[in-house]
């Protein structure tokens, strides 16, 4: 059996390279960290009436939410499919490399990803936007953005698992764009008509947004625990359904 | 293990292996056996269940029935141990790894995969890519990526190696170059199995060919038995002759006796015929036809061409 | 190498987070707010209950008092902006039942109740008041609407107080009488009633013609008519009379489907007063929400008065339950439920009451918004108050900022981060440290009837239209006191009483003293001595013999059980049944 060690290398050099080779495309890289910031420093900051600096950390929370999503489903669901497709997947899976690895590694550039994003849009906060936070939840916010990623993670997986590398691209935006608008990333959630207030229920990225707010005190009074609970149940349906789907496409035990 | 060279040890095989999609057999009781030292060629053209039965013994999918025993292991399902993928080394055909990683970098992540394989510059070496260890994948020739992909089965020093179509691409220079890599690792005591559709690659490099056609083993032999066996032709008939006789008749190699009538294998048919009909004039059904074989070599010369065309344009879709 | 790249990033991301900007100073919006001068403004962002629910505006903008527009966004605008932090605002509260006088409604503002209904009370009072309520000059006090003198039988319930009332006992008196009451100012008629079928009825009271043609007066006089009752009978037949309202609910026995459905349907509200019901029977909530560490608004004679019970301790406990069920099953059938204290009651005070009303009726399972709506919407609804229960446009900016969500910790309205009245920043006063008062002699009567502290002066029940008398005068060296107690008042009295203080209101501090001594001789018999806390009207009693030759007597403070040592108002000596005589000297505290 492979020792400690060894293990241990693989693990890294797996989350080594897929960053690496994840960081090469300018085509993904480019739109993960410039979308979020445009549009925050769009809406959050530039349009943002001054002052309190309220709306500007309100916007803070969801567009770090919004920017986290973008790299978590689009470097799962892309290059898997794509993987898929050309048979890497299948080579690797004939290797000795644990299956977790590659996953691991995936998870790894996402919270890469991540924390770029949060580092971008915290510096344009507090340097344009006038957000003032205490530490706790300037920390706060971090790792909840960072821990939340897992959902959207899942869901990625779950699309690279089952759309070919041609189709993939064009249905995570498809849902990447209505989820982040419905959740109220993109505006308030309760500028939103009514119905679809109540659809925002349905999205995970509804629940990290308003945890992040209640970070802040800017969320809509719900109980933390119940968007907490929708969020571990979600990511732990999405996580069964890409383990039968993971048995069914690629056939692993 | 022994690590040593055992030319007896057998490293592989199957038997009576099944399996089949939506009710249709692909695979209907397949026997292979491949030792130490051996390179063993599954010939056959497309369609014929080549794909099918590598995925199966390399547990990509799950057999209907029979055994497989890698490295003298019997295999459950569709799982290979980390211990077993350790061993063996695999080459398939496929589109393209991550194009923006070097082939140095590819080479680095493969050998970690590996306890006691080579490392990432000897990797390198054994692509013979020294000079573009540094350049991207994507920016390779479809020659240069196989021998990539060549050198990458090759990470963990495998006793079994599987090489499916390994010279897809390669120009005729580096096709020898390859084979003549395949050749040192038979004689350091590796089994390979490699599937192939040139004949020529087959002829070169087996110890045995295997034909599979309509997912069986039609025949299996040497280079040279293979050839001879492709010279055969099949005469059906129904005579009054006894066996002694029908053995007796020019060029006549093999009698099967069925209810219906006899089958008779003749190196030299129109002179069996001939004597068969001079002998018995009672001689009804008469049916000359080629050996299934021989189909099966005319469909891959046939399949060669077409294949080839379409694996180039898969490449330059890539 | 890869060591100082992990460590090196590492380190940076720590700088990073130790960089980011963070707010100056944990200011709340109280302060940012105390420095503004006026009362048009912008407030935001904070989530805004309107009275009647939630509203998805952010924003509040003032103008001069009133409340002029909400907003879902800043809105572009030249009024100064205050910021919200995100806090939680609601309407000023409204006490649906309180007993205003003196500075109760300066108690009642510093608790973020900003309007009273008085339930009775001097009509006066309510008069000269009434004039702040119009406009949004700066005030440091609630707005009261009140029912002035309340209808009730001679000797009825209203009566005992001791202010001479006019009392009504029959039918045809009904109109004139609330006329009389309207043109002394009274806003509604409040009415007293026990019905014959009553188990227990503890002052006689009007008969069911009277209050019908009361009730009928107030309708066609054109003011709402309340009814205070006390079991389901009287509440049963009052809005069978027509009233409007219950200002009393009851734990007798169980509501009626009957009363439920019929409140329900022609919108009769009842104002359920379970703080006062619950200082009869289970003693705890004020010791439990308050009085561990009391709120820095709190006087000494609310202390007192939140501490102070109707002693009787017979109510079985069961009867709370009772109440909190009838409470539930009203506002689950739809009735309408205002939140009101009875202050100045025992067990209650101005203003901090109503917070423990509206825990009550949570805790009743009252659902939370309906508990917010029962001291905003609920009363403004119920007695067709225009002005204040709503924070939409046109009403008074009468608002608290919260800085917990209410519907999730009801507590928090005991710490508003920031109380406007009439859209002014209230500013609380907070009351003064009681003076310490120290052992050692208070009178001695050697020249004359001073004390060291406060004022000795004769007392009886006279003052509340008792029969009893006493008189008081110096005499060589000791203070002599001549008087009689006569029945005829409920706690009769007559004797001398010691104010401790200036202020009865604050009384002194008697932390420091173990007792009272005092040298005594008269009229033989059994004499009393009685102690009041500040704020309260009932007193804590020890007695003691005195006989015609002078011996000296000993009375601990601990003997006073319940008595608020901080706060001391009052120390009387009362003379025995009948005529007496009795000669005081040498006071001192131990």
């Amino acid at each position: 059996m492979t020792s400690g060690m060894t293990s241990l290398a693989i693990y890294q050099k797996e989350a080594w390279y897929d960053l690496v080779s994840v960081w090469r495309t300018p085509g993904f890289v480019l739109p993960a960290l410039a979308f979020p910031l445009v549009f925050y420093l769009f809406f959050g900051v530039l349009f943002s009436p001054s002052g309190s600096g309220s709306q500007a950390a309100y916007m803070l929370v969801t567009y770090s939410c919004f920017g986290i999503m973008g790299p978590a489903m689009f470097n799962f669901a892309m290059s898997i499919a794509s993987d898929r497709a050309q048979g890497w997947l299948t080579l690797k899976r004939l290797s000795p490399m644990p299956v977790s690895a590659y996953l691991l590694a995936k998870m790894a550039t996402s919270l890469v990803f991540a924390l770029l994003i949060i580092l971008l849009l915290f510096s344009a906060a507090a340097l344009f936007g006038e957000v003032r936070l205490y530490q706790h939840q300037w920390l706060g916010l971090a790792l909840l953005m960072l821990l939340g990623t897992v959902p959207f993670a899942l869901i990625g997986l779950l699309l690279g698992l089952t759309l070919s590398d041609k189709a993939a691209p064009g249905v995570v935006n498809l849902l990447y764009l209505p989820m982040a608008f419905l959740s109220g990333l993109w505006l308030p959630v309760t500028m939103l008509p009514h119905l679809m207030q109540q659809l925002a229920w349905l999205w995970p990225s509804y629940h990290l947004s308003q945890l992040g707010l209640k970070l802040l005190a800017m969320d809509q009074g719900h109980a933390a625990l119940l968007h907490l609970a929708l969020l571990l149940v979600t990511s732990a349906g999405l996580t069964l359904l890409c383990l039968l789907v993971f048995r069914r496409v690629i056939g692993a035990k | 293990m022994n690590p040593d060279v055992n030319t007896d040890q057998t490293l592989l095989q199957l038997t009576q292996l099944h399996k089949s999609f939506a009710g249709k057999p692909v695979l209907s009781g397949v026997d292979l056996r491949a030792k130490a030292g051996e390179v063993l060629c599954i010939l056959g053209p497309n369609g014929a269940g080549k794909t099918t039965l590598i995925s199966a013994i390399l547990g990509l999918i799950a057999a209907d029935s029979g055994d497989i025993y890698l490295l003298g292991q019997l295999q459950q399902g569709a799982s290979r141990s980390v211990a077993l993928r350790q061993q063996l080394g695999v080459m398939l055909q496929i589109g393209s790894l991550p194009a923006t990683l070097t082939v140095a970098e590819h080479c680095d992540l493969f050998a970690s995969y590996y306890l006691a394989g080579y490392s990432a510059t000897e990797l390198v070496t054994l692509a013979g890519l020294e000079a573009h260890a540094k350049q991207r994948f994507g920016r390779l020739s479809g020659g240069q990526k196989q021998r990539l992909l060549f050198a990458l089965a090759l990470a963990g020093k495998p006793r079994l190696l599987f090489l499916d179509e390994p010279t897809l691409g390669m120009d005729v220079e580096a096709r020898r170059g390859l084979w003549q890599q395949i050749r040192q690792l038979q004689q350091q005591g590796v089994s390979i199995v490699l599937t192939t559709h040139y004949l020529e690659e087959a002829e070169q490099l087996a110890n045995r060919i295997m034909v599979l056609h309509q997912g069986k083993f039609i025949a299996s032999g040497s280079p040279s038995e293979l050839k001879a066996l492709t010279q055969y032709k099949v005469i059906t008939c129904c005579s009054a002759l006894t066996d002694a006789a029908l053995l007796a008749l020019p060029g006549v190699l093999q009698l099967n006796r069925q209810p219906q009538g006899v089958t008779l294998h003749s190196s030299h048919a129109e002179q069996t015929v001939l004597a068969l009909l001079t002998a018995d004039n009672t001689v009804s059904q008469l049916e000359v036809s080629q050996v299934a074989l021989e189909q099966a070599f005319l469909q891959l010369t046939r399949g060669d061409g077409t294949e080839a065309v379409g694996s180039e344009k898969e490449e330059q879709a890539a | 190498m890869k060591a100082i790249v992990i460590i090196g990033t590492a380190a940076l991301l720590l700088m990073f987070f130790v960089l980011l900007p963070q707010p100056h100073a944990p200011l709340p919006a109280s302060s940012a707010a105390a420095e503004l001068d006026s009362n048009s403004f912008v407030l935001g962002p904070v989530r805004l209950f309107d009275g009647e629910q939630w509203r998805d505006e952010r924003y509040i903008e003032v103008r001069d008092g009133r409340v002029s527009q909400l907003h879902l966004a800043k809105p572009d605008s030249q009024l100064p902006l205050i910021d919200g932090n995100n806090q939680w605002l609601i309407p000023g509260l409204i006490d649906g039942h309180v007993h205003a006088w003196g500075d109760a409604l300066q108690q009642a503002l510093n608790f973020g109740v900003t309007t009273v209904l008085d339930m009775f009370g001097d009509h006066q009072f309510l008069v000269a008041q009434k004039a702040a309520r119009a406009g949004t000059e700066r005030t440091t006090q609630a707005d009261i609407y009140g029912a002035g003198t309340l209808v009730t039988a001679p000797k009825g319930h209203g009566t005992q107080y001791g202010m001479a009332i006019p009392v009504i006992d029959a039918p045809e008196q009904a109109s004139d009488f609330v006329a009389q009451r309207l043109a002394e100012g009274s806003d509604f008629i409040k009415i007293v009633y026990t019905s014959p079928k009553a188990l227990q009825r503890f002052a006689p009271s009007i008969d069911l013609a009277t209050l019908q043609a009361v009730i009928t007066a107030a309708k066609v006089q054109g003011v709402l008519a309340v009814v205070h009752i006390a079991d389901s009978p009287s509440a049963q037949e009052a809005i069978a009379a027509g009233a409007d309202g219950l200002v009393h609910s009851f734990f007798s026995a169980p509501v009626s489907a009957e009363l439920l459905q019929r409140m329900a349907a022609e919108q009769r509200f009842i104002i359920p007063t379970m703080t006062v019901m619950e200082g009869m029977i289970v003693q705890q909530i004020n010791d439990e929400l308050l009085l561990q560490a009391p709120p820095p608004q709190l006087t000494p004679a609310a202390i007192s008065s939140l501490q102070q019970r109707f002693g009787n301790g017979l109510i079985p406990k069961q009867r709370y339950q009772l109440l909190a069920r009838n409470t539930e099953q009203m506002a689950d059938a739809g009735v309408l439920l205002l939140a009101g204290s009875d202050a100045p009651n025992p067990n209650t005070a101005h203003g901090v009451s109503l917070l423990v009303e509206m825990v009550l009726l949570q805790r009743a399972a009252v659902p939370t918004l309906q508990v917010l709506q029962s001291a905003t919407s609920a009363p403004a609804k119920a007695f067709g108050l225009t002005e204040v229960g709503y924070l939409r446009s046109g009403f008074k900016a009468d608002m608290l900022l919260l800085s917990q969500d209410p519907m999730q910790q009801l507590t928090t309205l005991l710490q508003p981060a920031a109380i406007w009245k009439n859209g002014w920043r209230h500013q609380v006063k907070l009351p003064a440290a009681n003076p310490a008062i120290s052992a050692g002699l208070i009178a001695d009567f050697a020249n004359d009837v001073t004390a060291r502290s406060g004022a000795l002066a004769a007392s009886s029940d006279s003052m509340m239209q008792g029969r009893s008398s006493a008189e008081m005068r110096w005499q060589q060296g000791v203070l002599q006191i001549n008087g009689a107690t006569r029945p005829g008042f409920a706690y009769p009295w007559a004797g001398v009483a010691w104010q401790t203080a200036d202020s009865m209101e604050t009384g002194s501090n008697f932390s420091g003293i173990t007792g009272i001594q005092f040298r005594i001789r008269g009229t033989p018999g059994q004499y009393r001595l009685d102690a009041f806390s500040a704020g309260s009207f009932m007193p804590l009693s020890q007695h003691f013999a005195v006989t015609a030759d002078w011996q000296t007597i000993e009375v601990p403070l601990a003997a006073f059980n319940g008595l608020n040592t901080e706060a001391v108002s009052m120390l009387l000596w009362n003379g025995p049944q009948g005529e007496f005589q009795f000669e005081l000297d040498n006071i001192k505290l131990l």
